[in-house]
């Protein structure tokens, strides 16, 4: 199953790029929601680094994934795919394009589960209404960090200042 | 036996809850490297339930049988003591055990020990009896003994795949 999301906003892509490109910023985007814990991460990505982290299913069921980057092509995008984790194949491509207003941050997830774990229907169910809801959180927290940093083109540098 | 035929039943079910929600979904340690050892640990425990799932609610086991029975029961117990002692390591890197999974496993104990207890009070004098293993169904619904037939096959099939995974993390 894929998915694909899609934010606007309004700070140069290089900026957007940088924030993005920073593991430890996966942690500050999920900061608030309890579903999310950062494992270990190898760092600045590259092809072959890894991050780990935990998400919370229906608030009990903790699950521990790991990803490792495939794709690096700064300023224009980068994505990671599945190591370890429950799917049969995960993969998250992170594109950014440089618009009139700012920047277009979009997400783009080819998501299966095996058959065992229900598949499609599993999919359809289950993991597709979560991961919206993820990504939703995911989109207002960057529009606040955007919106609160009050910066221009040096704007990178004052979203790291939030943590 | 019935008692003790319910009490594996449940036992069963939150086991399978176990190796499904913790050790798959949430952990998934047959594709861990340092849970290698838990594996084999757990492979283990294929043979043992599916023994017990077969045993308890079909047959009597009097003499030597009987004390068979209280060998496998002693055996899981050391099963279950190796598992508590690689578990630190095997998940270090996850940040240690789910609390969901150290719950499960302290209600799965307190039903072990449930279950141990209902067996001896039910014998009567099975250690005593001329050596004897025979056919004679608790007083269960059929359904449960038939659901744990395909519990016995499933936990066995566990195990394997566990040790297989175990000797496939070794390479």
């Amino acid at each position: 199953m894929q998915f694909q999301f899609e934010q606007m906003i309004a700070l140069p892509r290089t900026t957007v790029f940088a924030f993005h490109e920073d593991p430890e910023h996966l942690a500050l985007l999920h900061h608030g929601w309890s579903a999310f814990r950062m494992i270990h991460h190898d760092g600045r990505l590259h092809p072959g680094s890894r991050t780990w982290f935990e998400t919370t299913i229906a608030g009990i069921l903790p699950v521990v994934m790991g990803f490792e980057h495939t794709v690096y092509e700064p300023p224009h995008r980068f994505g990671e795919q599945l190591i370890h984790g429950p799917f049969r194949k995960f993969t998250h491509i992170h594109e950014f394009d440089e618009v009139s207003m700012g920047t277009m941050v979009r997400d783009l997830l080819e998501i299966e589960l095996p058959w065992y774990y229900g598949d499609e229907l599993g999919m359809q169910f289950f993991v597709a209404p979560m991961l919206k809801r993820a990504f939703k959180f995911r989109a207002d927290t960057l529009l606040k960090l955007a919106q609160s940093s009050g910066i221009d083109h040096r704007g990178g540098q004052q979203i790291e200042g939030l943590q | 036996m019935s008692v003790a035929a319910y009490i594996l039943f449940i036992l069963g079910c939150l086991g399978a809850a176990d190796i499904l929600l913790y050790h798959s979904v949430s952990h998934g340690i047959r594709s861990h490297r340092a849970s290698r050892l838990e594996l084999i640990i757990h492979s283990l425990r294929g043979p043992i339930y599916s023994a017990l799932f077969i045993l308890v609610p079909n047959f009597v086991m009097q003499g030597s049988f009987f004390w068979l029975l209280i060998g496998i029961f002693a055996f899981d117990v050391c099963i279950s003591l190796g598992d508590f002692v690689v578990e630190r390591a095997s998940r270090e890197f996850f940040g240690g055990l789910p609390t969901g999974e150290y719950i499960l496993h302290i209600v799965l104990a307190m039903l072990f020990g449930a279950l141990v207890t209902s067996v001896f009070y039910s014998v009567g004098n099975w250690a005593g009896l001329p050596t004897r293993l025979a056919y004679e169904p608790a007083a269960v619904p059929s359904l449960l003994r038939v659901i744990m037939v395909f519990m016995a096959v499933s936990v066995f099939g566990s195990g394997i795949m566990d040790l297989m995974a175990a000797r496939r993390l070794t390479k």
